[in-house]
């Protein structure tokens, strides 16, 4: 962000004329309107992500009537929200009712100005990014036990205690699973840790060592506990008896609750694949640039035309599945125009989904020798900007696909046994893995 | 300086999510603990039994399908065979294994609902979802047979209301070859799952004695390590015939009674269950499907208790006929109502979560309690 203001400063009249300061708070508005969006994005679309995984796992389609496929659902529930009578309890504390679900919205928001979406797509690089991470996960805290007690509602302070108690204990593996990869990085900076992950996929920080692959389960089941998320959720979920700490919450209020806890699902997903899974390197592609751009003699052979064959070659298989995939939705959106039952083909969205997949690895790995060579500049704005971001974005929805799978495949343990697992299993994990990748680390330097 | 915690009365009232129908637990608690849970029932009480009295022994049929419409083809059986064993009314062979079958078909499919609200009130929805997909392919053979998915009103006095469709055995094998896997596949799903485990084990232990004592029956009873199953105890039908084990307790599980042992009890029952569908499949007879009976059935004067083993346990019918075509009283005995006043015992000192489990493994549905 500061190098986009600068830049703006020098380069456009405009700008200039205006003065540095005003440029500045435009920057800074227009950013903070990116993420206040994908914010919202984020959290509308994984409520339908959820009920479309919740589907398929529980033997169902999730919803599939309000848009194609049912992706019109959540701007439905986000309306319905809208229109909701606002019921704040006569005997609540007003002002902390109001302004407690903000508290949460901004512990997850301020999230995502160090998500990194490409080597350069990132509002704000800090060189404590990683601790910034943290610290904004533990806003949430302060806006729970506010929810609860602005209730007026014994059960939901307790659930809201409750809840506050399990985030600030599960932050504790959370961070010293992250401090294992600060070791191995040498920084907290989030673009640091992802450039030493550069060279493969073998590069990666989650085969860097069996600590970090430790460190990896740590940070996944810490950070489900930290959105409250099943098998971690008898916060919430004990409002089947007691309240929980949003019983009391009713249209939009509630509403960005509810989008606050699934934008975090993404925003702990999107760490996961900062910290060990590579971030926004392309796994296939961008090994075999890598190789021919330094120079090896492998790299200078794979980057010619044995390449080309190669990749087209890799192309093929993806291109056909791709075929049959777009094929079946082509002929199943015929048979819905006229009004015929679809005997022909077995289609499901999902299928359209991964026929899309299929077409851009295909045509990726097809062209991208030529594109090299022919179109450089366009090889190098593909490359450097949009595969990454869509392989980052790809990366952290598989992630999070397994924190919502997880929800409806296991059951939920109790207050004391969660509390247990975290103090007397989890901590002591953290610890080991982080002395063991110190010693790690200086064993093979 | 000591805390001082309030005990505060929680009502978990008749509208709840856990789906055991229409019960209310007054709850002291401090929130963390419970001190102390006081059942309220009466929620779903219809007078069933003084219907009993004003109406003949052929019209209370279907009103019998209501005790537990979860297990409706039991609760017809049970009361058909206290009505014949007075009037001295026969059943031919073929009714008899007909009963049976589906006694047993509905005894699973009680069953896969009691274990997957199980699993349901411990967290895991998904179960649920399976244990119903499971269900409906049973539903589809009922609503063959006789027409209903939920309460049959298929069983009469002499015999069963309709003969079997034909092909109807040959998609009975059809379900019971699906299900044994799917069976197998939901116990990897949740029954060997750690956390369910863990969720389940040493909750509401309730020791033999215990059980005997508040007149626990069935599964529950089972559970608790004492081996007694009526269909192999006092067998009525085709039951003594049949080759079936009873699944007990045991403490390679942990020590018997807990909600652990009441969950794979059931599990357990199903594979028997599957276990006499196949045999009865096998053996079934030919021959009329029902004895003809007099239109006006009045039966002779007397009293007697006929108790059968429904999925919740004994299914008791005390009959006292005057001579007329209703009866003078029908007490219905049944299994939820003594779960249901255990609970008081057990719920001090379990946490809140506990209890929902331990509600949900006792199998306490509310038509039962009230009738």
């Amino acid at each position: 962000m500061e190098e986009l203001v600068h830049n703006l400063y020098r380069e456009v009249p405009f700008f200039q004329w205006i003065g540095f300061v005003p440029t500045a708070v435009l920057v800074m508005l227009a950013c903070g309107l990116l993420v206040l969006n994908f914010f919202g994005l984020m959290g509308g679309l994984y409520t339908f992500f959820e009920r479309k995984v919740a589907g398929w796992t529980n033997s169902r389609r999730g919803p599939n009537r309000v848009g194609p496929y049912g992706l019109v659902q959540f701007i439905a529930d986000g309306v319905k929200l809208i229109l909701k009578e606002d019921i704040i309890p006569a005997e609540a504390d007003k002002n902390y009712f109001r302004f407690a679900p903000y508290l949460l919205l901004l512990g997850t928001a301020l999230s995502f100005v160090v998500i990194p979406f490409g080597p350069i797509l990132i509002i704000s690089d800090l060189n404590v990014g990683v601790l910034y991470l943290l610290a904004t996960g533990a806003l949430s805290v302060v806006g729970l036990i506010m929810a609860g007690w602005a209730s007026n509602n014994k059960w939901s302070l307790l659930g809201g205690m409750r809840s506050a108690a399990q985030i600030v204990s599960y932050e504790i593996p959370m961070a010293l699973a992250i401090m294992v990869v600060v070791l191995l990085a040498g920084t907290m900076s989030v673009q640091g840790i992802i450039r030493h992950q550069e060279g493969g996929v073998l590069n990666w920080f989650l085969f860097s060592s069996p600590f970090t692959f430790l460190a990896f389960l740590l940070y996944f089941i810490s950070s489900i506990a930290e959105i409250n998320r099943t098998p971690f959720d008898l916060p919430e979920a004990e409002s089947e008896l007691v309240a929980g700490y949003n019983v009391e919450y009713s249209g939009m209020r509630f509403g960005v609750f509810f989008a606050a806890e699934f934008s975090n699902i993404y925003v702990i997903s999107a760490v996961a694949v900062i910290c060990f899974l590579g971030g926004w390197h392309v796994p296939l592609v961008g090994e075999v640039a890598e190789l021919g751009n330094r120079g090896h003699a492998l790299g200078r052979l794979l980057a010619g035309p044995p390449a080309m064959v190669l990749f087209l070659l890799a192309a093929l298989p993806m291109s056909y599945l791709a075929w049959k995939a777009l094929r079946a939705f082509v002929l199943d959106v015929r048979c819905k125009r006229r009004l015929m039952p679809n005997r022909l083909v077995r289609f499901n969205s999902e299928l359209l989904v991964l026929g899309l997949l299929f077409a851009a690895i295909a045509s990726v790995l097809a062209l991208h020798v030529p594109a090299r060579g022919l179109l450089p500049n366009l090889y190098h704005l593909g490359f450097a900007y949009v595969l990454p971001f869509l392989v980052f974005f790809g990366k952290s929805m598989a992630v999070s696909f397994v924190v919502l799978w997880l929800r409806w495949t296991v059951p939920r343990l109790r207050v004391d046994q969660m509390m247990l697992v975290c103090w007397k299993y989890l901590i002591p994990m953290g610890f080991f893995c982080f002395i063991g990748q110190g010693f790690w680390s200086w064993l093979w330097s | 300086m000591t805390l001082v915690t309030e005990e505060m009365v929680l009502n978990m009232g008749p509208h709840h999510p856990s789906t055991h129908g229409v019960l209310r637990f007054t709850l002291r608690t401090d929130g963390e603990v419970i001190y102390g849970c006081q059942p309220d029932i009466g929620y779903l009480h219809r007078g069933l039994e003084k219907i009993a009295e004003q109406i003949t022994y052929y019209q209370f049929m279907p009103f019998t399908d209501r005790i537990d419409y979860l297990a409706a083809m039991n609760c017809n059986l049970g009361y058909a065979i206290a009505v014949e064993r007075l009037a001295g009314i026969e059943v031919p062979p073929r009714a008899d294994y007909i009963r049976v079958l589906v006694a047993e078909l509905n005894r699973i499919i009680s069953h896969l609902i009691s274990v997957g609200t199980f699993a349901m009130d411990a967290g895991a929805v998904t179960p649920f979802t399976h244990a119903l997909r499971e269900r409906e392919r049973a539903n589809d053979l009922f609503e063959e047979l006789c027409g209903a998915r939920l309460t049959y009103n298929y069983i009469r006095f002499g015999g069963v209301a309709l003969d079997l469709p034909e092909g109807f055995l040959e998609r009975l094998g059809g379900f019971l070859d699906y299900f044994e896997p799917r069976l197998r596949q939901f116990n990897r799903l949740i029954s060997t799952n750690k956390i369910f485990k863990e969720r389940l084990r040493g909750v509401g232990r309730i020791s033999p004695d215990q059980a005997l004592g508040y007149a626990l029956v069935g599964p529950n009873l089972r559970a608790s390590g004492i081996d007694w199953d009526l269909r192999r105890d006092e067998p009525y039908s085709v039951y003594a015939d049949l080759e079936f084990e009873v699944p007990v307790g045991t403490p390679e599980l942990g020590e018997p009674g807990d909600c652990h042992h009441r969950y794979w009890v059931r599990i357990r029952e199903m594979q028997q269950s599957v276990r006499l569908l196949r045999q009865c499949i096998e053996r079934m007879p030919g021959g009329p499907h029902r004895n003809k009976v007099t239109r006006k059935l009045k039966l002779p004067p007397g009293e007697h208790y006929v108790r059968t083993e429904a999925p919740r346990g004994e299914l008791g019918f005390y009959l006292i006929s005057r001579g007329e075509d209703r009866p003078y009283r029908l007490r219905i005995r049944t299994g939820s109502f003594s779960a249901m006043s255990i609970i008081a015992a057990l719920s001090p000192g379990l946490m809140v979560a506990d209890l929902v489990v331990l509600i949900a493994s006792l199998d306490v549905i509310a038509p039962e309690v009230d009738r």
